[in-house]
């Protein structure tokens, strides 16, 4: 089979010569970055501080915070009372070196004075609550100890009131472990900041351990999410290149130098390159800011995925593409133009994303009858499948069988295009073949 | 089968095609046809719309495989490396409208065997020629029709083809690229190259065509020289312009009018010929005659004659007459 590979290098080419598809795949991107970028340097212009010391005290705002001490053992004495706040206490140098005790002395109540005040009662509180001394009011009630209760009076709730909680809760930590060493302190303070990050291990039958179901939703759903935009992106860019040969009228052209498998072939492989550069460009930056937010490290640090799933999933990603490829390219050579190609479509990328419907059944239950049989189903069993070997690990005679029946599918898929795309796409450069009319097509010879 | 391939050894044809059959479901598409196209010659297919033609010329190609007969082309079974020898316009063509025209002819210039570089050396040479040297970078959607016409063409010729496969050349075209398109195929033939060309416009074929296969309804209904065709659609006529009074010249049974008022074609009576009347006229002073030529009818005439009547029965009388010759 000559000349596919001048089909896929000029296809290549041709897509990448697209306004709209470099503004998706290049311009979003850089786009989103820059605006990143921009809101980070604005963020860090608002606020001076290093970003050590706002981990160490909780605030980005200067608003006021006034409180009530109602406990019986009066836990929470003013900042004020605890000695003068000099600069040399509490202010955090982030090029010193740091010792034990460095967290202990800049978090002091103390260094709380200006920003949180101590009230005698509600109404005294109440009224610097009305005359603006104070943005907020707390009232730490008799039984704290027991229940932790805090009740927060103020006059409107917003992002900033939420904030400033926060730094009243540091407050309330470092005055109750006051007395504890400096090094002790230091531990504490910021363990009980954040008191548990949790780690699920499930015990399964055999007795072997799978991971965090957290962790596994992230896996499962970026695994479905890449594999599912390169099938709506890659079959659907094959599908439009198989009609525009009919529709620019240069299939015939095309088919007098080159055989029409060769050129299916050199189709199917540049749209599917074209779509994992997109996929890997959206995907990769949308991670990589995600990452810089903070929003999606702590769910992907710990995660382990083994060389061989990788190189399974690798395997899937490419037979699930050449599966829907093979199919759209059919769709692309019975139709004259993308619009009547489109109303096919459903019909193959329905069943392809059917496992997301079952995402949570997939993540807690990844061996059960539904993703077993889904897994197994050609149409279905390239995200599945993806999914449950992201996930947990799947036995080998299950994924055999899935690969075999899906090659099998591959193989129907792309004689069925290649003999769709051959003479029938001469024999309806005007009119769109009709379902009731495809086996009498497939029968004839060409 | 009235071909001469039992004289001639299949390599001496650019074409040879025996006994081809291609059915689309109960439609016969093509009914057991032959013919030969002989090196160096150029070659036309002639028939109404739907007559099979296409389907023919898809079936040489390869695009198309026949439910029967056999196809030789360039000496041999079709492979990859003899598709490279050919050069086919097709009547519905067309080229990707967002590409740019050398970039686009670079592309279909590789899919014939070339390199890059040579591709771009012949394309850019071929774009002066045809006038479109400013358009190398134009894309194909700025280009005119008749400008993408030529690009269409350029494309065809790119790789110097050995056989040249073309359907409706001249579609399109004013008169001026009608002549060069016409110029490049005459100076084509002259290097070699055979032409087989698809056309509706017969007066094209009359001047350039050598032979001809004529397809009505999927069967031939006439298949040889352009000249020999004609000249057994010639009636026992000739068409004279001059003065006298035709009526009575010896061996005239009729006289009609003549189609620009001043000819005149007399029909002459069994048993003369238009050489004696020739002489007859030759010899009497009372006649001046300033033209003098058989009856021999337009390639067009023959075409409605024959697609409108019996075709078998018009390839009978043909072949007839090119017996008695």
């Amino acid at each position: 089979m000559t000349h596919w590979y001048q089909v896929f290098v000029f296809e290549i080419k041709r897509q990448f010569g697209r306004k709209a598809y470099l503004l998706l795949t290049f311009g979003l991107p850089v786009l989103a970055l820059v605006i990143f970028g921009a809101y980070r340097t604005y963020e860090s212009s608002r606020d001076d501080r290093s970003e050590e010391k706002q981990e160490l005290i909780t605030t980005t705002n200067d608003q006021q915070i006034g409180y009530i001490d109602a406990t019986a053992q009066q836990l929470f004495p003013a900042p004020e009372t605890y000695g003068p706040a000099t600069a040399r206490d509490c202010n955090f140098d982030p090029d010193a070196p740091f010792t034990p005790g460095t967290i202990k002395r800049v978090t002091q109540p103390k260094c709380f004075t200006g920003r949180i005040h101590a009230y005698s009662d509600l109404t005294v509180g109440k009224a610097a609550l009305e005359d603006k001394t104070i943005d907020m009011l707390f009232v730490v009630e008799p039984n704290y100890l027991a229940t932790g209760e805090v009740s927060l009076y103020t006059e409107e709730f917003n992002l900033a009131t939420s904030d400033s909680s926060g730094l009243f809760t540091d407050f309330l930590l470092s005055s109750m472990l006051q007395n504890a060493s400096g090094p002790t302190y230091d531990l504490l303070y910021l363990r009980l900041r954040q008191p548990s990050a949790v780690t699920e291990h499930r015990v399964v039958e055999t007795g072997a351990e799978e991971q965090n179901e957290d962790q596994n939703f992230v896996v499962a759903y970026v695994t479905a999410i890449l594999l599912g935009m390169t099938l709506f992106w890659g079959g659907g860019y094959l599908m439009q290149s198989v009609v525009q040969e009919k529709e620019s009228r240069i299939i015939e052209i095309l088919l007098s130098s080159v055989p029409a498998r060769a050129l299916l072939v050199g189709k199917i492989l540049a749209m599917g390159v074209v779509s994992v550069v997109q996929v890997t460009m959206l995907m990769g930056t949308a991670m990589f800011i995600g990452r810089q937010a903070g929003s999606i490290a702590d769910s992907l640090s710990d995660v382990e995925i083994g060389l061989g799933k990788i190189i399974l999933i690798a395997i899937y990603f490419v037979l699930g593409y050449l599966l829907f490829g093979g199919l759209m390219a059919a769709i692309g050579a019975m139709n004259t133009t993308s619009r009547e190609a489109q109303n096919y479509t459903a019909a193959i990328t329905l069943p392809a994303i059917s496992p997301m419907f079952f995402l949570t059944l997939f993540v807690e239950e990844p061996h059960s009858t539904i993703p077993t049989v889904m897994s197994m189903f050609p149409m279905t069993a390239p995200i599945a499948m993806m999914m449950r070997i992201a996930i947990s690990d799947v036995p080998a005679w299950q994924v055999l069988v899935s690969i075999g029946g899906m090659v099998v599918m591959i193989v129907g898929a792309l004689w069925l295009a290649g003999k769709l795309f051959g003479v029938q796409s001469l024999l309806t450069l005007d009119n769109a073949l009709k379902l009731k009319d495809l086996p009498k097509a497939l029968r004839s010879k060409s | 089968m009235t071909t001469n391939s039992s004289n001639s050894s299949i390599a001496d044809h650019a074409i040879f095609v025996q006994a081809i059959t291609k059915r689309f479901g109960d439609f016969m598409a093509v009914d057991h046809v032959n013919f030969e196209v002989n090196r160096g010659e150029i070659f036309s297919l002639l028939g109404p719309n739907g007559a099979g033609k296409t389907t023919i010329i898809r079936m040489i190609l390869d695009i198309l495989r026949p439910d029967d007969g056999q196809i030789q082309v360039l000496g041999g079974a079709l492979t990859d490396a003899t598709k490279d020898r050919i050069g086919y316009l097709p009547e519905e063509r067309g080229l990707y409208k967002n590409v740019k025209v050398l970039e686009m002819l670079i592309y279909l210039g590789q899919l014939k065997g070339m390199s890059t570089h040579d591709v771009r050396v012949r394309a850019l040479d071929l774009l002066e020629r045809f006038g479109l040297s400013d358009n190398t970078k134009s894309k194909i959607s700025q280009l005119s029709k008749g400008m993408q016409q030529k690009v269409q063409t350029i494309a065809t010729i790119l790789h110097k083809p050995d056989l040249l496969i073309i359907d409706e050349p001249f579609s399109g075209l004013d008169p001026v690229n009608t002549q060069l398109i016409q110029d490049l195929l005459y100076e084509m033939k002259a290097e070699g190259v055979t032409i087989v060309m698809s056309t509706h416009q017969m007066h094209q074929v009359e001047e350039m065509a050598d032979r001809l296969l004529m397809i009505n309804k999927g069967q031939r209904v006439l298949y040889g020289p352009v000249k020999e065709v004609r000249q057994a659609y010639a009636q026992n006529a000739v068409i004279v312009e001059g003065e006298g009074n035709w009526t009575t010249v010896p061996g005239v049974k009729e006289v009609l009018a003549g189609r620009n008022g001043q000819e005149a074609k007399l029909m002459l009576a069994p048993g003369f010929t238009p050489d004696d009347v020739m002489q007859i006229l030759a010899s009497r002073k009372d006649y001046a005659v300033r033209r003098f030529e058989l009856a021999v009818p337009s390639l067009n005439e023959i075409f409605i004659q024959v697609v409108g009547g019996n075709g078998s029965r018009a390839e009978a009388r043909f072949n007839d007459v090119r017996a008695a010759d």
